[in-house]
């Protein structure tokens, strides 16, 4: 019996597990994610989607190329086991660049909502994106200046740095830091509570190996230096912003932390922080929100 | 003061007719329209009936019927292409203007017996096409949920123009000729398309859904597509089935009526013995629509109330059978149809078109109202006329077609719910993942596409299309000769797929593979043929230069040695013995060997491998532990396994071999799940390792569970893998018992709606009560996922999470497909409570209306800012009531403080967690204000 149907879910199936490599990633939800997908098959030159146009999918190339436009913005290619439109999908914008088949393409469309319910079903997944994203923009971020670099921090308050933070203080502190400014209130309790306190006075060590490497520094008050072994790169963090940034999640990040005045930081295990959205789905949306953003910035630099 | 009476106006209509913010002008004006409408018809009806009946015979009537018929297909395809090319709304102006010029014409023409016969069809025709055109534009103006509530008000303009327009025909005979009915009726129409052209035109290509253009299509062609659109659409047919018996069923009631009438009533008296007979059913219509009409629509439901009018007059009908046909009989049947037709039974079958895509709402109704209903009729005035010709139309006769005809009326609303209802699960699918089986058969071009990627250049592509393969269960199709392919990844893939099958033809290729430079692609055969019995593999690896490949073999070894427990041996305990990092993938070699060839003599080889932290984040390593626990299923080692539960590499493989172990191993997951001192993180993994037996008992154990858990995160957990379990699975679930968790829920959620209404006003800067509203948001989410878990455990073929979706939807037409949806899902009477709740929940309504609504059904709703404080000072959860105490303190309200002071008095833990969140007892805070 030939069934075009099945033969299209069966390259999906194929497509799908090559893209994601390991096949445990996927694990148990790997026919919902199969059944999630769409064939879209586009002429050369025929759009995808246009600038404006509401994202309610993202697209992964299975064969063939788009070229994303905007006026005044240098065209960027995508070729096979690209993911097209996923940064306006998460940002929940319209789109910002026209997708355009540069020749016969041939695209797997994934809805949004079926995307947040996959990924909440499969947390390793968003674990392992959240990973590719931080090494995304740690590559970004490695880029020679202007393109690359962190952003200059404000200049850090003065007085006596306040000790001894209480549960609703650290909430606070958590809340303003992008990563986590998304994220429940009782998800930002339970990072509240597994946060460790750091007090270091100006030019000091902040962390005892001083270095970032799997943990997620947030400053409370005053300002943090951080400085990579490779790439080397370096770059100041002030008041209530993640060291780093989305760079921490790239589990290869190791920057020496030095207080560049005297400074309270909170700092969290990423395992832990990992092991938290097991228990509130809202920081991986928070944490997906934030990178993604941070991302686009780069991007448009 | 204008202003104060308009909100007054608004308050009481909001009150007593539900009718929303944004809605009451549209509805007024098309109110006004339909009465105008109304009012015009049932003037010209007085007119038509009395002029026809004093100048032909009654039995004329059916030829005119026939007529009709014909002249309204022709009226019928020019109104709809007429609302195609200008949209519904010009389409009905356009109608009603010359339907007014018309009878301006009739009112100066002599009376004659060829002017009644055009007078008959000038009613007939507008009676015929502008009410529906009419009922077309409300649709295209309302969703399914505005419909609910407005339909039946403005349907009630349209009952008040009949009462009016018969009352004033009545009245104005007193005073003018019955030829100035006509004009009377002319003038309506005018009020009408003046009220009508104050409403929306719309977009006709959108309000058509698109349809290819008129021109293109023949008149014939359309129809064929038309009848096979309502035959595609199963609604749509059994409505059209409805349109057609009950508007034959009318026929002959009106034939009846009149033939009656024609009998008993003088001519020259028939004009006021109509208007007066018209004005008293009309009023008796009306009162059915303001007093009966909604109220039987909410409680019935849209597909209960349509089968109201076949019932009683089907009973009717039995009763004018039993008289055999008296006069008053036939009075009080016209009567009992002319009071629900216009009202309850009209209201009822409007609604049923409006979940229907546009395009089958436009071309299908406009379709059935005219094409089928005038086919319906003429053919019903053929068989009156041919019983007349043949004196054989009785009464008793009449009576007894009108009974046939209204048993299959009802018989057709019976299968109406489960039509109804697949039209919403499809509207609210649109696009989503479908239901469909996990694993599918392979056919014949799917085959192809594999063994065509299994030659891609590319190694990612066909070690996916070999595991694709194995997940159909089609590992045969895999060649042999790709344990020569180029790429090492490949060959080790192919090889552990091969050790797991029952083929042996790979195992010549892979002898030769002992050789292979790839020390990776040695040990993968060295696994491979040990695990198919090939020990002359063994012999070779013995002398391997690769210590992976020697610890691999030294197991085996041990294995054929050792009288004991394994891990004593002492080949073993040197491996287990040698340094890091050398040492590592010695004994990740030797855990493959375990995992390869289990036996009871390794479990305490086992837990030396589980302990070891070397092996805490190697998912390889904790997979092939799981692999041995599975196959030697020895209850030792279920501690263990549960324990690695708690982590998150390798926690799939370990929920595997907790399932190979079986009932033991469900034991032990079931009391740590009780118990509370489990490890969190640990407990947390428990229901969904349950949910993977897949059997009754691991259902009823998750519900046990569900009904005595304290903890909220624990509950979800339990309630998420409860529903995949009961989705995927054949068990049994009480019903209502999730239905009244579901019901608990959504009380929890409208009281935090409450907190949250209250508190609206909170300025930001105001840290606590910012924090405080931000929990009550994180609650009100989580009680209604939970609300619409237990929905979908307790009808686990319904997509409930798709109706979640679409009830938090922006688009008021989802949230009105979500809403009705539901309404008709839960239509048993033990489930009204929940339906009104949901209702609640689902409609489009601010927070303060839904806290409104829900005031008299959920207790300890807040109304006030300060009573939702007082409330949530004392609320079970500890966090919130001292965040809530917190910031009431930082108001300064004497009122306020009294009641915290109150709350710490009763409560002890409040002071504590308040001091655990602000680091220092209540009073005194950092963060509010």
């Amino acid at each position: 019996v030939v069934d075009g149907a099945a033969a299209a879910r069966i390259g999906r199936e194929v497509f799908l597990l090559s893209l994601s490599g390991d096949r445990r990633v996927l694990g148990w939800a790997f026919p919902r994610f199969v059944r999630a997908l769409t064939d879209v098959y586009v002429a050369a030159g025929e759009s995808v989607y246009r600038e404006g146009e509401p994202a309610d999918a993202q697209y992964f190339v299975v064969s063939g190329e788009v070229t994303l436009t905007r006026a005044g913005a240098h065209p960027i290619r995508m070729s096979e086991r690209a993911v097209v439109g996923t940064l306006d999908m998460l940002l929940e914008r319209p789109r910002r660049r026209t997708a355009t088949a540069a020749v016969a393409t041939h695209l797997l469309r994934m809805l949004r909502d079926d995307w947040w319910e996959l990924i909440e079903d499969r947390l390793d997944l968003a674990q392992r994106i959240i990973g590719n994203l931080g090494v995304g923009i740690h590559a970004l971020r490695a880029r020679a200046e202007p393109l690359g670099g962190f952003e200059p921090p404000p200049p850090p308050p003065s007085g006596d740095p306040p000790r001894g933070l209480n549960l609703i203080e650290r909430i606070l502190v958590l809340r303003r830091a992008g990563l986590f400014s998304h994220a429940s209130i009782q998800a930002l309790t339970t990072l509240a509570e597994l946060s460790t306190e750091l007090y270091a006075p100006s030019d000091g060590g902040l962390v005892p190996q001083a270095a970032t490497r799997g943990h997620l520094v947030v400053v409370a008050w005053g300002e943090v230096s951080a400085s990579g072994r490779a790439p080397a790169i370096a770059g100041r963090f002030g008041q209530g912003t993640l060291v780093l940034g989305g760079a921490a999640l790239d589990p290869n990040a190791d920057y020496e932390l030095t207080a560049a005045a005297p400074t309270v930081a909170l700092t969290l295990s990423i395992e832990e922080y990992f092991d938290t959205m097991e228990e509130h789905f809202s920081v991986v949306r928070s944490t997906l929100l934030a990178v993604a953003q941070e991302r686009d910035e780069l991007l448009e630099r | 003061m204008i202003r104060k009476l308009q909100a007054a106006m608004r308050a009481l209509l909001s009150r007593v007719l539900d009718v929303r913010e944004g809605e009451l002008l549209p509805a007024l004006q098309a109110f006004v329209a339909l009465f105008s409408i109304i009012a015009g018809h049932t003037t010209l009806e007085t007119a038509r009936d009395a002029v026809f009946l004093s100048k032909l015979p009654a039995r004329e009537l059916n030829v005119i019927y026939v007529v009709l018929a014909a002249l309204t297909l022709v009226a019928t395809a020019a109104s709809v292409a007429l609302a195609r090319r200008f949209g519904r709304r010009n389409a009905l102006v356009s109608s009603l203007v010359v339907a007014a010029y018309l009878a301006i014409v009739f009112y100066s023409a002599p009376s004659t017996p060829r002017a009644a016969l055009e007078l008959y069809i000038y009613s007939g025709l507008v009676g015929a096409m502008i009410p529906p055109q009419f009922w077309m534009l409300a649709a295209q103006l309302l969703t399914v949920a505005q419909g609910r509530r407005l339909f039946g008000p403005i349907a009630a303009g349209g009952v008040l123009g009949a009462v009016v327009g018969a009352g004033g025909a009545s009245l104005a005979l007193r005073v003018f000729s019955l030829s100035s009915l006509t004009l009377i009726g002319g003038g309506w129409f005018v009020i009408a398309a003046l009220v009508l052209t104050t409403l929306p035109a719309g977009d006709p290509a959108v309000q058509e859904g698109a349809a290819p253009a008129a021109k293109d299509v023949d008149s014939a062609a359309e129809g064929t597509s038309r009848m096979a659109l309502v035959a595609s659409q199963p609604l749509l047919a059994r409505i059209a089935g409805l349109v057609v018996l009950s508007t034959a069923a009318a026929l002959v009631v009106d034939y009846q009526f009149k033939a009656a009438a024609a009998r008993s009533i003088a001519p020259a008296a028939l004009g006021q013995f109509f208007a007066r007979y018209y004005a008293v059913t009309n009023i008796v219509s009306l009162l059915v629509q303001l007093a009966v009409a909604g109220r039987l629509v909410r409680r019935l439901g849209v597909v209960g109330a349509v089968a109201v009018t076949p019932i009683v007059l089907f009973l009717g009908a039995v009763a004018a059978l039993a008289g055999s046909g008296a006069f008053a009989a036939v009075l009080a049947l016209k009567a009992v149809d002319g009071a629900l037709r216009y009202s309850l039974n009209r209201v009822a079958t409007e609604l049923l078109y409006l979940p229907l895509p546009s395009v089958a709402q436009s071309r299908g109704k406009g379709f059935i109202d005219s094409v089928l209903a005038r086919a319906a009729q003429a053919v019903t005035a053929i068989v009156l006329y041919t019983l007349a010709l043949h004196s054989r139309a009785t009464p008793r006769t009449l009576a007894a077609i009108v009974v046939a005809l209204c048993a299959g009326w009802l018989a057709l609303t019976l299968g109406l719910r489960r039509r109804y209802l697949d039209l919403f699960r499809r509207a609210l699918m649109s696009g989503h993942i479908s239901a469909e089986s996990e694993i599918q058969e392979l056919d014949l071009t799917s085959a192809e596409v594999l063994v065509e990627s299994m030659a891609s250049p590319d190694p990612a592509v066909v070690i996916a299309s070999m595991t694709v393969l194995v997940q159909h269960h089609r590992t045969k199709l895999i060649p042999a000769l790709v344990l020569y392919h180029d790429e090492d990844a490949v060959v080790i893939r192919a090889l552990e797929i091969f050790a797991g099958s029952d083929r042996t033809d790979w195992i010549p290729l892979a002898t030769k593979l002992l050789s292979h430079p790839s020390e990776a692609v040695r040990v993968a055969t060295v696994r491979a043929l040990a695990r198919k019995g090939r020990l002359e593999a063994l012999e070779a690896a013995k002398n391997d230069s690769s210590s992976r490949v020697q610890a691999y073999a030294a197991f085996y070894l041990a294995l054929r040695e050792a009288t004991g427990d394994l891990v004593d041996h002492p080949l073993i305990a040197a491996v287990m013995g040698l340094p890091e990092p050398y040492g590592r993938e010695s004994r990740r070699a030797l855990l493959a060997a375990v995992s390869d060839a289990p036996d009871e003599r390794a479990v305490s080889l086992i837990e030396a491998f589980a302990r070891r932290p070397e092996f805490e984040n190697d998912e390889d390593a904790i997979e092939q532990i799981a692999r041995a626990i599975m196959t030697i299923k020895s209850p030792r080692l279920i501690p263990l396994a549960v324990a690695r539960l708690g982590r998150r590499v390798g926690r799939d493989a370990m929920r595997g071999a907790l399932m190979a172990i079986g009932d033991p191993a469900l034991d032990v997951l079931a009391a740590d799940l009780a118990d509370e001192a489990t490890e969190r993180r640990v407990r947390l993994q428990i229901p969904q390792s349950i949910a993977e037996f897949a059997s009754q008992r691991a259902t009823d154990v998750l519900l046990e569970r569900l009904d005595h858990e304290r903890n909220g995160l624990e509950r979800y957990k339990i309630l998420r893998a409860l529903g995949r379990l009961v989705s995927a699975n054949d068990v049994k679930v009480n019903r209502r018992h999730m239905e009244d968790g579901a019901y608990r829920n959504l009380e929890e959620y409208l009281r935090l709606l409450s907190f949250r209404a209250a508190l609206r006003d909170v300025p930001p800067d105001a840290e606590a009560g910012d924090l405080l509203r931000g929990l009550i948001e994180d609650k009100l989410q989580q009680a209604l996922a939970r609300a619409f878990r237990m929905l979908k455990i307790a009808h686990k073929r319904e997509d409930i999470h798709r109706v979640h979706t679409a009830a938090l939807s922006s688009n008021p037409r989802e949230r009105a497909n979500a809403s009705e949806f539901l309404d008709v899902l839960l239509a048993r009477r033990d489930q009204e409570a929940l339906r009104e709740l949901l209702g609640i929940v689902v409609d489009n309504l601010s927070d303060v209306e839904r806290v409104a609504r829900a005031s008299s059904r959920v207790p300890l709703v807040a109304r006030t800012h300060d009573e939702a404080l007082a409330l949530l000072v004392d609320d079970r959860d500890d966090t919130l009531a001292a965040l809530a105490a917190h910031y009431a303190d930082s108001l300064g309200s004497t009122r306020l403080r009294d009641v915290v002071a109150r709350a710490r008095a009763r409560r002890p833990t409040l002071a504590a967690v308040g001091e655990h969140l602000f680091g220092r007892p209540l009073a005194t805070g950092v963060a509010g204000g």
